[in-house]
């Protein structure tokens, strides 16, 4: 008799063949792929290809014309919309099962901490220090872990950090790097209006940072623990060189000196969005009517012409800003100064408007801080993935 | 071989550049790049980090080169700190 063997193959078969996938941890995890440039774009579409099941892309760019010689997402017929927005699409359209949500935006303004800390890992695939300076300190702060991608022409450099005791990006950072990022900025503190330099870079590299970028996703995801994680561990990074062709794996210390470890207590989760609270409820219900609410940035509340006198209110982050808001319109000259505030208590004007007028995003934590002792409370939301909630 | 010294290898990340050098203990991993930078022509317009190949550690630019940390004979690595999606450095290649 013969013996009759029907395979019915789905998607992931050939994954499941492999000892130890688990195909639907990848279809649980959350990832966030902050960056959809180069290097983002080979990331998000390894990522959908494999079945991740939920991917958040966030960028604030725009799609140029150059971007398509090393961007497989993007198309000529793509040029001026948002990166994040199409890389959405595409990832959509190369696999269904995939959850992929979409954010044009700055991850320094417009993200609040708990989609981090709703995040199993993040993904940096980011073209500027400020920017993986604060993906840093964010993920610290949500106890999520991070993988660092960078490259130039011919190496690529993977690292993973992660919440603990080891090093983070910022302990890497020496002072002659402190004072090159301090000329971005004025005495102001507003970030000066020089265009950026454009990087060389092909899709080779994009490929090979991606590709170790996502294997290293893989491998923590079917970690049971971080002792029994494959490839790189917390605080260490690989460089992969092609010319001449070299790879290696390295340490790397923990600063002492480091002022990116500031440890966050218990969080409190509340159910009100940053459009239906102010400063004076969040106070109210922390029941800490005297204490003050700590923004996490500095906000330009007004500003004021120290030539004319004429004042203006205005209202962003301050770090958002470039040095153009100096100018004053009434007597044509950079005579303009930016007035902030990092925090707000009860009796500042802005402490009734509603949190969300003051450029805190949806999903905040906020810190609120009374003789000395600090709560910190999460604002909720529209939900990322909307069938599935944040 | 003087306590207070110590001899390496050092190359930057491309191997287009590498010398045997002797350095005081005393020295900075951030006066290194310094100096290696001068000699050598390399761009100023991105950082660098220095990473013991032979240990497989990277060097904190405050750190001095304390016997434990680099050793007689061992291989440092001027390796491009990774700020930019890509560095203006290599443009030369192509």
């Amino acid at each position: 008799m013969q013996e009759e063997f029907r395979h019915v193959e789905d998607r992931y078969a050939r994954h499941r063949l492999i000892e130890g996938w688990d195909q639907e941890r990848l279809a649980a995890a959350k990832v966030m792929v902050a960056g959809a440039g180069a290097i983002g774009n080979e990331v998000i579409k390894l990522l959908a290809m494999m079945g991740f099941g939920h991917i958040l892309i966030v960028d604030f760019d725009q799609i140029e014309i150059t971007n398509l010689t090393r961007s497989a997402l993007f198309r000529d017929k793509d040029f001026g919309r948002p990166k994040a927005i199409v890389a959405a699409e595409r990832a959509r359209e190369i696999n269904p099962d995939v959850a992929v949500a979409a954010l044009q935006g700055d991850l320094r303004f417009d993200l609040g901490l708990g989609v981090y800390r709703s995040m199993d890992l993040v993904i940096g695939c980011l073209d500027s220090l400020d920017a993986r300076l604060a993906l840093n300190r964010a993920c610290l702060r949500a106890g999520t872990p991070w993988l660092n991608g960078g490259i130039e022409v011919t190496v690529a450099e993977v690292a993973l950090f992660g919440a603990g005791e080891g090093a983070c990006f910022e302990c890497g950072m020496s002072p002659e790097m402190w004072e090159r990022r301090a000329r971005r900025f004025s005495c102001t503190g507003l970030q000066t209006s020089l265009p950026d330099a454009k990087m060389p870079t092909t899709a080779v590299m994009a490929s090979v940072a991606a590709a170790y970028l996502v294997q290293e996703a893989l491998s923590l995801l079917h970690a049971g623990s971080p002792a029994e994680k494959e490839g790189l561990r917390f605080s260490e990074k690989i460089t992969i060189s092609v010319q001449p062709y070299d790879t290696g794996t390295y340490a790397l210390p923990r600063n002492p000196e480091c002022l990116a470890h500031e440890p966050i207590n218990a969080i409190h989760v509340r159910t009100e969005t940053p459009s239906e609270v102010t400063v004076l409820d969040l106070l109210s219900l922390a029941g800490r009517p005297n204490g003050i609410v700590e923004l996490g940035f500095d906000l330009i509340t007004e500003l004021a012409c120290v030539h004319c006198g004429h004042r203006e209110p205005f209202i962003r982050p301050l770090d958002a800003c470039d040095e153009n808001l100096l100018y004053c319109e009434k007597c044509l000259r950079d005579s303009r100064h930016p007035e902030t505030v990092s925090w707000l208590d009860s009796d500042h004007p802005l402490s009734r408007v509603p949190l969300a007028e003051l450029c805190i995003p949806e999903h905040a934590v906020l810190g609120i801080k009374k003789d000395g002792a600090r709560t910190h409370f999460q604002l909720s939301g529209r939900p990322i993935w909307p069938q599935e909630g944040v | 071989m003087p306590v207070n010294k110590v001899t390496f290898y050092l190359q930057t990340a491309d191997r287009t550049r590498k010398a045997q050098v002797t350095f005081p203990r005393s020295m900075r991993v951030r006066d290194v790049v310094r100096t290696s930078a001068h000699r050598w022509f390399m761009s100023r317009h991105i950082d660098y980090q220095v990473a013991n190949s032979t240990t497989g550690t990277v060097l904190l630019s405050n750190e001095q080169l304390l016997p434990e940390r680099v050793h007689n004979g061992d291989v440092l690595v001027i390796q491009p700190f990774p700020t930019h999606g890509a560095s203006i450095t290599a443009i030369r290649k192509y």
